[in-house]
């Protein structure tokens, strides 16, 4: 164990960017996390309006701003990561499971299984991405519980196409042949034998689609179809300060801004993860 | 796969808890009103039946009438689709070029500093969210520098001052070949900062596909021998490595243009662009089934050209691959 | 005696942030005559494909090489003049065939590139081609031309290969391990090819590989390398049949042939230095039944009847 996190620090103190995007990270879990207790201005942070502050520009007293309501925005960006974070992980853990599931059986099992998961998966993968989503929140209603089940709907055939591919041609080492000439369970081979060799390529896309979700849920309150206020999302704060972007420019701004390093973050990290694990892979 | 696609539209407007019949026509109305309504929209007929009349009302061409603008449908999708695909022309072409070429620059040098920097210029591209930095640009192009223009396809006035001769019915390919410079001009300062937005993610994903391949590819035994036979490094790049190096690249574009597709629904929107995204937008959020099918039909249906293009393309450049 | 290439003092160093961090290459000294063949033979890790680059001009970015290396007329080659050089006057044959050629392009499009890099025009380019493939005994050269790599054998891709490298009629051609991806038959009808254009064309020609019996073949003289330097080097005959250097016996011993009698193969005990950085002496004592004291000073190259030898112990 000890060996492993070593291992892990020489591989992130690699370069600097690497280094950078852990902290980023870090600081973006912590914040998720602590949430209420660290805000420096707690009730506006979730939601209080403050009308004696309207619409200050970043200084001293409020250092991102406030926001039309005169709330802090640092405090409402602070508070919103708790609902990225959770809500992303939320949407790609669901989706991986299902789809990891269904991608293992896919590819254990053949025949009639596999073709029907494979083309319902095809049948959705066959949209451009995202415009599942938009279409499935727009019929069931805009909001936050609605934005995430369509996102975790639009996400699951990635996952079940990756897994059945990869695991499909680990099926085909002889030591998978070997296993079941022996007479072991089905149940045990899949968890045994096919999930091991699939984990690399399973972390790899859920680092890297972590922040694509983040982008998704953001894109999705920014046209209004995603998390309602007062939530404080991000993509929902960058919509809102669109309107006077041009003279409270810090709203959008900072909050757009969030939104871009953390999901940079998660996709460096990602790329980080995929050179690690599989060199010989380009990129 | 078109049917399928079809399907599950008509499927998912059919189940979902909203009634197509009151959303047409707003809810202050009596029931016999909203019988006949539904009498007419075919909406108490049994499901199967509904989705044969639906199939066939498409072929022929009616797509329905949106429930916000109370045209037909198709008319409307045909009606801003040029401005869109004039759009996404210049994003994807500044995105290959500008990526193609960050890639070379990147793989000549692996461990320079321009080769960081890129790589990291490709990673924020694929993570910067579009919305965002539409608004961005606009705040500091348009607010702060003054350089372009706000919104809209063209100086409104070019109406009036400069009337486009409508040959091919994409607005500025038209002043182009009619002369029309001085619309010409005003379209093309418009179309800067939505293309750049729109672009930003398939740049990412072509520098980074440009880049590795590139690197593998003068890895190979083969450029080595090139090299042993005396042929000029230049020629070596930019003939014989760049070549294998391009196929994979063209798939990307063609992945990442599908992206672009749904990207146009954020970036139209903030530029006020005259096209199909902004149109879905509204679609969508208003949820104006008629027109959301309609979308998700282009969609699906742009989606499987692109792919199908990408097939083509890939094949003709590498005879290894049979179509 | 026209001495086409002499290699005087070939050193090799591989240097990380201007610290040496191996020697591949410890001295090599080695002069090749027109129209014959000098072999080398070593085992993997020696070092012997890394002089064919050497001399090519085209060490990796972080090595170091000192020492003369000289091409008849042209006289030192320098980084500055190599480049005209290669596959003009020196041209290189390699291992893989189908490796060795861009999948992309068709075997014509490929001659051209290189014919264009030579100097000749596309006009003279597509005269010449079909005589050049059928000097290297292709048949159907109209097909070969248009094909892509991958619709040709392994066999036809080497003499493609060949055709290539003599475009120029170079002085010398390097080979380095030319056959050891064909099979058996493929593999010596391309050496009797090798030998035949030699003959005609008057190249010299320096083998390189770890099959003895293939190097024996084409090589009027034969060079033993171990670990970055030359232990014994002689005409083929002599080195072959009487082997003095401990090394050299070892090597031929362990050659499996329908002549031995039947029993366990002589294995070397020990392996091949992955490092020689920091060694003193005989690069070959750790594993040498002969080793004396003596061997801790490094023996240099010296002649012992035809051959040269470098070993304390072969004296008389």
């Amino acid at each position: 164990m000890i060996t492993k996190v070593k291992a892990g620090f020489t591989f992130i103190r690699g370069d600097i960017w690497t280094a950078i995007s852990t902290f980023i990270l870090t600081v973006f879990v912590l914040v998720a996390v602590l949430g209420k207790w660290i805000l420096p201005y707690p009730s506006e942070g979730t939601g209080t309006a403050n009308v004696d502050h309207l619409h200050i520009g970043p200084g001293a007293a409020h250092w991102l701003g406030t926001d039309e309501l005169g709330r802090d925005l640092l405090s409402r960006l602070m508070y919103g990561a708790r609902s990225v974070l959770f809500t992303s992980l939320l949407v790609v853990i669901v989706a991986a499971l299902v789809g990891t599931v269904l991608g293992l059986m896919a590819a254990f099992f053949g025949g009639w299984i596999d073709s029907a998961i494979m083309n319902i998966s095809s049948l959705f993968l066959s949209f451009p991405p995202l415009l599942l989503s938009l279409v499935a929140v727009s019929l069931l209603g805009p909001g936050l519980k609605n934005s995430l089940i369509a996102l975790m709907i639009s996400w699951w055939p990635w996952y079940a196409r990756l897994i059945r591919n990869e695991a499909r041609f680990v099926k085909l080492r002889p030591f998978v042949e070997i296993a079941e000439s022996m007479g072991v369970s089905r149940r045990r081979i899949i968890f045994r034998h096919l999930l091991p060799n699939v984990t690399s390529p399973l972390i790899i896309q859920f680092a890297a689609d972590l922040g694509t979700v983040i982008l998704a849920a953001g894109s999705l309150a920014f046209i209004g179809l995603g998390a309602q206020p007062p939530a404080a999302d991000w993509g929902l704060l960058v919509a809102q300060g669109r309107s006077v972007i041009f003279d409270q420019w810090w709203i959008s701004t900072f909050a757009g801004l969030a939104i871009f390093l953390v999901v940079l973050a998660f996709n460096s990290l990602g790329d980080v993860l995929r050179d690690h694990f599989d060199p010989r892979r380009s990129k | 796969m078109l049917f399928a696609a079809s399907f599950f539209t008509f499927f998912l407007s059919r189940i979902v808890p909203n009634d197509p019949a009151l959303a047409y026509i707003g809810g202050k109305t009596t029931a016999a009103d909203e019988q006949k309504v539904r009498t007419l929209l075919g909406l108490d007929q049994p499901l199967p039946i509904q989705y044969f009349k639906y199939l066939r009302d498409m072929l022929k061409g009616n797509w329905g009438y949106s429930l916000s603008t109370k045209q037909p449908v198709l008319s409307e999708i045909l009606r801003r689709l040029p401005a869109t695909l004039e759009l996404i022309f210049f994003a994807v072409g500044f995105a290959l070029f500008l990526g193609i070429i960050c890639g070379i620059i990147a793989a000549k040098k692996p461990k320079g500093f321009a080769s960081s920097f890129i790589r990291i210029a490709a990673i924020a591209g694929i993570s910067v969210p579009a919305f965002w930095l539409g608004l961005l640009l606009q705040l500091l192009f348009v607010g702060k520098f003054h350089i372009f223009p706000a919104t809209g396809e063209f100086d409104i006035d070019i109406k009036f001052t400069n009337p486009i001769h409508h040959i091919t019915g994409f607005p500025l390919f038209d002043s182009l070949i009619t002369g029309n410079f001085t619309a010409l001009t005003s379209g093309l300062k418009h179309m800067v900062l939505p293309a750049l937005t729109l672009s930003a993610y398939s740049f990412g994903l072509i520098t980074r596909m440009s880049r590795g391949n590139l690197l593998e590819v003068l890895g190979q035994e083969y450029i080595n021998v090139a090299r042993a036979n005396g042929i000029s490094e230049r020629l070596i790049l930019f003939k014989l490595a760049l070549k294998n190096a391009i196929p994979p690249v063209i798939t990307v574009t063609g992945l990442s243009t599908a992206y672009l597709i749904t990207g146009t629904f954020f970036v139209e929107q903030v530029y006020g662009w005259p096209g199909i995204g902004g149109f879905a937008a509204n679609s969508l959020i208003s949820v104006d089934y008629p027109a959301i099918m309609g979308i998700t039909i282009l969609g699906a249906v742009g989606y499987l050209v692109i792919n199908f293009l990408v097939d083509i393309i890939y094949a003709k450049l590498d005879p290894r691959v049979k179509l | 005696m026209n001495t086409v290439l002499d290699i005087k003092g070939l050193k090799v160093d591989f240097e990380i942030k201007g610290r040496k961090i191996s020697s591949p290459i410890r001295g090599i000294d080695l002069s090749i005559n027109a129209g014959e063949t000098h072999g080398i033979v070593g085992e993997t890790g020696c070092g012997k494909s890394l002089t064919a680059l050497a001399i090519m001009g085209m060490l990796p970015a972080n090595a170091l090489r000192t020492g003369c290396i000289s091409l008849g007329d042209v006289g030192e080659l320098t980084p500055e003049n190599i480049q005209q050089n290669r596959g003009n006057t020196i041209s290189m044959i390699f291992q893989n065939p189908h490796s060795a050629f861009n999948p992309v392009f068709t075997i014509e499009q490929q001659l051209l590139y290189v014919a264009r890099a030579k100097g000749f025009s596309s006009d003279e380019s597509h005269a010449l081609f079909p005589d050049r493939l059928k000097e290297v005994g292709l048949v159907e050269i109209h097909r070969i031309l248009k094909s892509y790599p991958h619709e040709l054998s392994g066999g036809m891709l080497q003499r493609c290969m060949i055709a290539m490298a003599l475009l120029s009629k170079p002085k010398l051609l390097i080979a380095d391990e030319p056959t050891t991806a064909l099979d058996a038959t493929i593999g010596g009808q391309v050496l009797t090819l090798l030998k035949r254009l030699q003959k005609e064309q008057g190249f010299a020609m320096l083998f390189i590989s770890h099959d003895v019996t293939a190097v024996a073949r084409v090589s009027e003289r034969i060079a033993v390398l171990y670990a970055g330097k030359i232990v014994e080097d002689g005409p083929t005959a002599e080195v072959l049949g009487d082997p003095q250097h401990p090394y050299t016996k070892g090597l031929l011993g362990a050659i499996p042939s329908r002549n031995k009698a039947r029993g366990t193969l002589a294995a070397i005990p020990g392996t091949v230095p992955s490092n020689t950085l920091g060694m003193t002496g005989c690069a070959f004592k750790s594993r040498c039944h002969l080793a004396v004291p003596q061997c801790d000073e490094e023996p240099n190259l010296t002649p012992h009847g035809h051959t040269s030898v470098a070993c304390w112990e072969v004296r008389t």
